[in-house]
């Protein structure tokens, strides 16, 4: 099954191109310039260069989030509508699930962990491909004490284990650091479990997909707060 | 050189999130709007991030059944049209992506438009008889632009105001007088009764040898008469006030429009924007140009709010015209007529 895999969750982001042989190509930026800007142009260039044509793909897969409300739009709409006008399959995977992935033979307890603003992060706990946790969005300390009471080693990755590597190494005694361009999210690994999911049947309705903000709106939390 | 003429048109630069189907530029095939009103009530106004979840949740429905509803395949489109601007960023962007993904998904050019040149085409799908040259106003709360327009599809701004959008002096003006918000129909409806000789207020430019306008003088003027009547304990006689104040900004905005129809020689004059919808405005221009045999034309209330159709009219003649836009376009929050 060819499968494009999208990401646009956060700064860094990009489309990768699967089938049944794995990688064919990769775009991967991680530049200030937007994703609507530069994500379309990405995926023409990923598909001339791997000479593959729109209409052979068969699945697409789009990283839900969390992330930017704003990136996580311009990825999904585009997956939405290329999922519709292909009549093609689509399947959202969390970005803390695909990012998981990517250290999923680490013998380590892996914390996928995106920047949230305000010093909290989005994060989840993983051990191989198994969630320890529901995701969290909360202040850094919370999921640095979670991780410090484990015997395990615990992997960071994700743009909140770049943004916050000297408060992590500090904290928790047990962290595994990767090297700083390998935690981020790569498009591939959207691709690959989305295209696993989509061989297991588990398809989403691209009418009704929508991002994993894990956040309302500020405006509703405001409200909310006074009601 | 077009297929079948059709263009499917998208539109999510504020609160409606809108697709449709239009033929030839003219003929609507579908016209679908899903309004998130109700949605923004209890905040007392358009939340952004609350609208744009509400378009990426709308948006495929939305163009399902602007396309179901035409009875139109993605296949048979000619081109996909997108508002890019002006709005709010958050909504451009769904809607954007949606147009140029499915462009491309489907090898269908794309053409993104303007969202204030849109709503100039609500002209063209209500009156079969327009035809270019034209001269067109468009005006309302965020601009006042006087544009040529050779063929349709295409414009050159002519005149524009240097300073104040006739909509906001309006707008301004009747917040200082207490009256409900937005103050341009609240000031139409007290002119009604009004005499508008009562009070003399200035007509900015009108004399200057250019197509451009000038608001702020009339603005300041009409707040000095009000603090003087204030200062002098009298009581502002509101309907007359306000009917003078219309008046000034009616005389100026017909004196110049009719003026630029008959230097660039056009038969039919355009008016769009909210306060094309000023009665008094319209009544006028419509009057005076008939003097000189030019006709004036103003969109029906259906198509004056957002919508769709407009956007793919709009698309439909920048695609005829040779418009095609990258891949990479971005969605422009302030984007002005002229302005690529």
């Amino acid at each position: 099954m060819l499968t494009l895999g999208i990401d646009t969750s956060t700064m860094t982001g990009g489309a990768a191109l699967l089938s049944e042989h794995g990688l064919i190509g990769e775009s991967v930026l991680n530049i200030r310039s937007t994703h609507s800007e530069r994500l379309l142009p990405a995926i023409h260039r990923l598909l001339d260069d791997a000479e593959v044509t729109m209409g052979t793909i068969q699945g697409i897969a789009v990283a839900t989030g969390p992330g930017s409300f704003t990136g996580l739009r311009i990825g999904m709409t585009t997956a939405k509508s290329m999922a519709y006008a292909l009549e093609t399959a689509v399947v959202g995977v969390t970005v803390l699930e695909a990012l998981a992935r990517q250290f999923v033979t680490s013998r380590c307890i892996v914390v996928p962990m995106i920047d949230a603003r305000r010093s909290e992060v989005y994060a989840q706990p993983f051990y191989g491909s198994e969630a320890l946790h529901n995701p969290w969005n909360t202040a850094l300390d919370e999921v640095l004490e979670w991780c410090s009471r484990q015997s395990e080693p615990v992997l960071f990755c994700g743009d909140g284990a770049v943004l916050h590597q000297d408060t992590i190494t500090q904290t928790v005694q047990q962290a595994v650091m990767p090297p700083r361009e390998q935690r981020l999210l790569r498009s591939s690994s959207v691709a690959g479990l989305g295209r696993e999911r989509l061989l297991a049947g588990l398809t989403s309705d691209a009418m009704a997909l929508v991002p994993f903000y894990m956040r309302k709106s500020e405006a509703e939390m405001k409200w909310d707060a006074k009601n | 050189m077009t297929k079948n003429g059709l263009v499917l048109g998208i539109e999510t630069s504020c609160d409606e999130t809108a697709a449709a189907v239009v033929q030839n530029g003219r003929t609507i095939r579908s016209n679908v709007i899903a309004s998130q009103v109700d949605i923004h009530q209890r905040f007392g106004g358009v939340v952004p991030e609350i609208a744009s979840r509400k378009h990426i949740e709308w948006i495929m429905p939305v163009i399902d059944e602007a396309l179901v509803k035409a009875e139109v395949d993605l296949g048979d489109l000619d081109a996909v049209a997108a508002t890019y601007g002006p709005g709010l960023v958050g909504g451009l962007l769904v809607g954007l992506a949606a147009a140029k993904s499915l462009a491309f998904a489907r090898g269908l050019p794309f053409v993104g438009v303007n969202h204030i040149e849109g709503h100039i085409y609500a002209n063209i799908l209500a009156h079969a008889g327009i035809q270019a040259p034209l001269v067109c106003l468009t005006v309302s709360g965020g601009h006042t632009d006087l544009l040529y327009m050779p063929e349709l599809g295409t414009y050159d701004i002519i005149g524009r105001t240097r300073d104040d959008a006739a909509g906001e002096a309006f707008d301004k003006i009747g917040r200082v007088l207490g009256l409900p918000y937005p103050g341009g129909p609240q000031i139409s409806h007290w002119a009604e009764q009004g005499n508008r000789e009562r009070f003399l207020l200035p007509r900015g430019l009108l004399d200057a040898d250019t197509y451009d306008f000038s608001f702020s003088g009339l603005k300041t003027a009409a707040l000095n008469t009000m603090n003087q009547a204030k200062q002098r304990d009298e009581e502002l006689p509101l309907a007359d006030f306000a009917a003078s104040f219309q008046w000034a900004v009616v005389d100026v905005l017909t004196q110049k429009v009719l003026k630029a129809a008959l230097v660039y020689d056009v038969e039919q004059i355009l008016l769009s924007g909210g306060v094309a919808a000023n009665t008094s405005l319209r009544s006028h221009l419509t009057e005076t140009a008939a003097k000189h045999g030019v006709q004036v034309f103003y969109p029906p209330f259906d198509l004056c709010t957002d919508n769709a159709a407009m956007i793919a009219s709009a698309g439909y003649y920048r695609y005829v015209n040779g418009q095609r836009d990258p891949l990479n376009l971005n969605a422009v929050p302030g984007l002005r007529l002229g302005q690529r």
